[in-house]
């Protein structure tokens, strides 16, 4: 999947959840290794719906996610979770819970 | 290296690595091929983010497609599931063994059965855990429980202890497999086994290596312990098709987040061993790991990250159900992954219910101020009345998860009815066995390694016994 992407979607649910933004690099790299590691038709979907979404978010904001301000992530994320966007909403989740996970346990070593 | 063996065994899980010392103590010549990494229990922190990406298969991500997703976990890594689990150890209670019997048309030699059960207790050190470990949030149950006058008690573990109580989980990378590489086992890691076939009684195992190679192996003998989903995927994808994968069985789980008054958690707690049997079969309750991370996660999925900062007075606890529901393990065209689903019945959606029910009472009765369910929708319970919220909910909005798959290649007395005899060869080709999960009749209602160890000695010396002449 695009580095690019996975980056910024990462640092975008961090902020979206209120978290201080920091170790972005280490956690975007856990959540794109458990996002090759899954199994191959689930990777294939979850590509999918990553490039449609990079459509849908060039469609509204002429603009790829990665080069939006932070303010536009964040709005973006915000409705997709809002509204339970059917299948887009399961890829916000997928991007949170790993981002999430790996957030709170670099936070709490000891 | 050679290219023939006697036994390939496929997989390095418990009941891969039962098998794999005791024919090596024979001086059997035996390879054990595994698809995951080979590394010791301390290399990575348990229940880390590290170990779900390096020891769990698929990173974790793998779940069963049904009207409700369960997620489900499993080893993939030199030692298996022993690696990665809890390490909770219970004999297969008798009632569920008799259960077994009747629905698979055969009968176990209770003797022989209890003699594998104490070999094994000793090979793995099964013991209580030491006093001096945190046991804080487990207690939580017991307190509930005692109030409510229901039975809950400690399970033993296979932990060796030093006398200030610092513990090393007895998995098989500390155990069965040093003793099988002593005895002059072979063991290939990283390396995926693509497909099995046989022709005039040879076996060929068809391998791909670390580095992308295509490898083929031959034996007389193959004994698969590759996992209740992949033992049957292996299968299907090698054209045995009969009775293979249709009749998974797994133990769906839901959780609450419990937040106290009192702190009850800290960064060095670890497994927690109460379990509430008071309505075994149907339902087993018990605590799970609740690392700061694992609770965020369960936080996050019904919206409340914001009580995070109250980690500290957190833990996590379950209910478990035996389901009725049966699952598949398949095939989808152009994919290599294993396809797994699984249909709850009406009945099996009760049993969630009514352990949640009960959990909730428990927690509630040991002084829980909130739960937060592990639903995907901004629900907090704050008293009994709360649970309808849940039940009123859209199936789809659970989030149920297991670690506890089973009976994918069930044993059976009736060839045409099972793909597996009860001494563990596929009735179709008696020159492979099968000896993991994917064997047990039925569900144990009960962490289910300690059976799955215990039938694997009893299988591989009826296989010592099968080749006696040939040693």
């Amino acid at each position: 999947m695009n580095s690019k992407l996975v980056f910024s979607l990462t640092h975008a649910v961090i902020l979206f959840n209120n978290l201080e933004i920091k170790n972005v690099k280490k956690i975007s790299i856990f959540v794109n290794s458990q996002i090759i590691k899954m199994p191959d038709y689930f990777l294939f979907a979850v590509k999918c719906l990553a490039v449609y979404f990079e459509i849908m978010i060039y469609i509204i904001h002429f603009r790829r996610f990665h080069n939006l301000n932070n303010s536009k992530r964040n709005s973006s994320i915000s409705f997709i979770k809002k509204n339970n966007i059917p299948f887009f909403n399961l890829f916000i989740r997928l991007f949170e819970s790993n981002a999430i996970i790996k957030y709170y346990e670099l936070n709490n070593e000891k | 290296m050679k290219n023939k063996f006697k036994i390939i065994i496929i997989g390095s899980g418990p009941g891969a690595c039962v098998p794999a010392y005791m024919f090596a103590e024979k001086g059997l010549d035996v390879l054990m091929i595994e698809k995951g990494t080979n590394s010791s229990i301390s290399d990575v922190d348990s229940f880390s983010c590290n170990e779900i990406n390096k020891k769990y298969k698929n990173a974790g991500m793998t779940v069963a497609y049904g009207k409700t997703l369960i997620n489900y976990a499993e080893g993939s890594c030199v030692g298996g599931g022993s690696e990665v689990n809890s390490g909770l150890y219970h004999r297969v209670p008798d009632y569920i063994l008799k259960k077994w019997e009747q629905k698979n048309k055969f009968s176990f030699d209770k003797s022989f059965l209890n003699d594998s059960y104490n070999h094994i207790e000793k090979l793995i050190n099964v013991s209580l855990m030491h006093k001096s470990n945190d046991q804080r949030a487990s207690l939580k149950l017991k307190e509930g429980c005692d109030n409510l006058n229901w039975e809950c008690s400690e399970i033993p573990r296979w932990y060796k202890y030093d006398s200030k109580g610092n513990g090393v989980k007895q998995s098989m990378t500390e155990t069965l497999i040093p003793r099988f590489l002593k005895n002059g086992g072979n063991l290939i890691d990283e390396c995926e086994v693509l497909s099995i076939s046989s022709r005039n009684k040879i076996n060929f195992v068809s391998v791909k290596n670390k580095n992308g190679n295509i490898v083929k192996f031959s034996s007389d003998f193959i004994f698969l312990s590759a996992g209740a989903i992949n033992s049957p995927h292996l299968l299907l994808k090698s054209g045995f098709k009969r009775k293979i994968g249709k009749t998974l069985k797994m133990h769906p789980t839901f959780k609450f987040i419990s937040l106290f008054n009192d702190k009850i958690n800290s960064i060095e707690n670890g497994v927690h061993v109460h379990q509430v049997k008071e309505f075994s079969p149907k339902i087993s309750i018990g605590c799970s790991i609740s690392s700061k991370g694992m609770l965020s996660v369960g936080l996050n999925d019904s919206n409340n990250l914001s009580y995070i900062s109250e980690w500290e007075k957190m833990s996590t606890y379950y209910s478990m159900i035996s389901p009725e529901g049966i699952g598949s393990v398949s095939n989808i065209p152009f994919f290599n992954s294993p396809f797994v689903k699984f249909s709850l019945t009406k009945n099996d959606y009760e049993n969630i219910y009514f352990g949640m029910y009960k959990l909730a009472e428990i927690l509630f009765s040991a002084g829980a101020k909130l739960l937060f369910p592990s639903v995907s929708s901004n629900i907090i319970i704050r008293s009994m009345d709360d649970l309808s919220k849940i039940k009123a909910l859209n199936k789809k909005k659970l989030n149920l998860m297991t670690i506890h798959l089973f009976s994918s290649i069930p044993m059976g007395g009736l060839k045409n009815k099972f793909p597996l005899s009860p001494d563990g060869y596929l009735y179709d080709n008696d020159s492979i066995y099968v000896s993991d999960g994917s064997i047990l009749c039925d569900s144990p209602s009960v962490n289910p390694q300690g059976a799955i160890m215990a039938i694997a000695r009893m299988n591989a010396l009826k296989f010592l016994e099968r080749i006696k002449n040939e040693i």
